[in-house]
């Protein structure tokens, strides 16, 4: 019997398959449902409107493609909105709860929406028009300085609100800021410097240099 | 028809009901089918923890459903989803920064002996560091080779090989610590 051999007659004993958690089924089958995955698909006869409205669609979508416009989130139905979590206990055992009341949150009615987020620790700056950093205090149970935030994916502007309304934390303390995302793409693209950029007087018109933009911005304005 | 030959031909026709008319009971069934399967898989890769299975679990259905109408069967669909859900596993571990590193020199084999109590082993797999666990269920359980585990998790079939050493080298120590095996 080789080595590798012997490792997988006795791992071919552990079962290949469990039953998984009743709760899961519904849970997969209602995200399913809010994503507009179900429903009946068109009979062959009711293809050919379809098809001359598709068509038409892309025609207007030619003529509409030479007018920049940012591409935005999210590629899937629906947009993204920030929750921007303030105040509540920032300290011990109180703040504890929060972190875990809001991970409970997050993995049960968040499940499948959350596309990111983070606690922010105390420490903070604002950065002043003269560049010079100035300390800002620690966040407060009673102030809106900003301790953590999720980036949630929802139907639209109504049902992030709604979802944010059960957010346990709201019952201890904290608020949530909705704020929708507004999704740039910046990437890096060649842009024109405008005829005033010249730093040491040197003309820098025509000049072109890679920077990060959103997109339809060949240009930096002038 | 073989037992594989029926499996395959039993997937089809559940595939093409569910993509033919795109009910929920159709997808149901499917679920049913398969999600014994890709539960206990993402049970072992998540060391036992429920709820961050679950999540791998229902993430793979939601990308399974989008990606099914192009799945051209040049593999078992089992399998199919089983990558499925192993990407899942991994992006989900890049998010929680918990993916481990180990060293790829690969040193003198380690085997385990047969024998062991299934409990005992099932626990032991769970204690596994997260890089190592995954090869070793990709391997031994899934039966996966070191190239194909290679280009799941995104590794050199090398390291797969060198996990899969430290991965059995820890197993052996956790059951002999256990008084699983002498």
């Amino acid at each position: 019997m080789t080595e590798y051999g012997s490792g997988r007659e006795l791992f071919g004993r552990l079962p290949r398959e469990s039953p998984p958690p009743a709760a899961l089924e519904e849970a997969v089958v209602a995200e399913l449902r809010a994503r507009g995955a179900f429903g009946r698909r068109r009979a062959r006869g009711q293809w050919l409107p379809a098809l001359a409205a598709a068509l038409a669609g892309l025609v207007v979508g030619l003529v509409l493609a030479h007018r920049p416009a940012p591409a935005r989130l999210p590629a899937e139905p629906g947009g993204v909105f920030m929750y921007i979590f303030s105040g509540g206990p920032q300290v011990g055992d109180g703040l504890r709860r929060t972190i875990e009341a809001n991970t409970e949150w997050a993995r049960t009615t968040l499940r499948g929406r959350i596309l990111g987020g983070q606690k922010l620790l105390a420490e903070g700056a604002r950065i002043g028009p003269d560049g010079r950093a100035v300390p800002q205090p620690a966040p407060r149970p009673d102030d809106a300085t900003p301790t953590g935030f999720f980036l949630v994916r929802a139907r639209d502007f109504d049902e992030a609100i709604a979802l944010a309304g059960t957010c346990p934390l709201l019952e201890m303390g904290s608020s949530v800021t909705v704020r929708p995302v507004d999704d740039l793409r910046w990437t890096e693209r060649t842009v024109t410097l405008p005829r005033s950029r010249g730093r040491d007087g040197t003309p820098t018109s025509g000049e072109e240099v890679a920077l990060l933009a959103p997109p339809g911005r060949s240009r930096l304005p002038g | 028809m073989n037992e594989e030959e029926a499996r395959f031909a039993d997937d089809r026709s559940q595939v093409s009901r569910y993509l033919a008319s795109r009910e929920e009971q159709a997808f149901r069934e499917l679920y049913r089918a398969h999600t014994p399967y890709l539960w206990r898989l993402a049970l072992r890769l998540c060391g036992g923890r429920e709820s961050e299975a679950e999540e791998i679990v229902q993430e793979t259905w939601i990308r399974v459903s989008t990606l099914l109408e192009r799945f051209s069967w040049k593999s078992a669909l089992r399998t199919w989803m089983a990558g499925i859900l192993v990407n899942c596993w991994r992006e989900s571990r890049k998010r929680l920064r918990l993916a481990e590193a180990l060293p790829d020199q690969l040193e003198d084999e380690a085997t385990l002996p047969p024998g062991i109590e299934l409990l005992d082993l099932e626990r032991a797999l769970a204690e596994l560091p997260e890089a190592s666990r995954a090869v070793v269920v990709l391997f031994e359980i899934e039966g996966y080779s070191h190239d194909e585990i290679g280009r799941l998790l995104g590794i050199p079939p090398g390291t797969s090989k060198s996990r899969l050493h430290h991965g059995r080298r820890a197993l052996h120590g956790t059951l002999t610590a256990e008084g699983a095996i002498r």
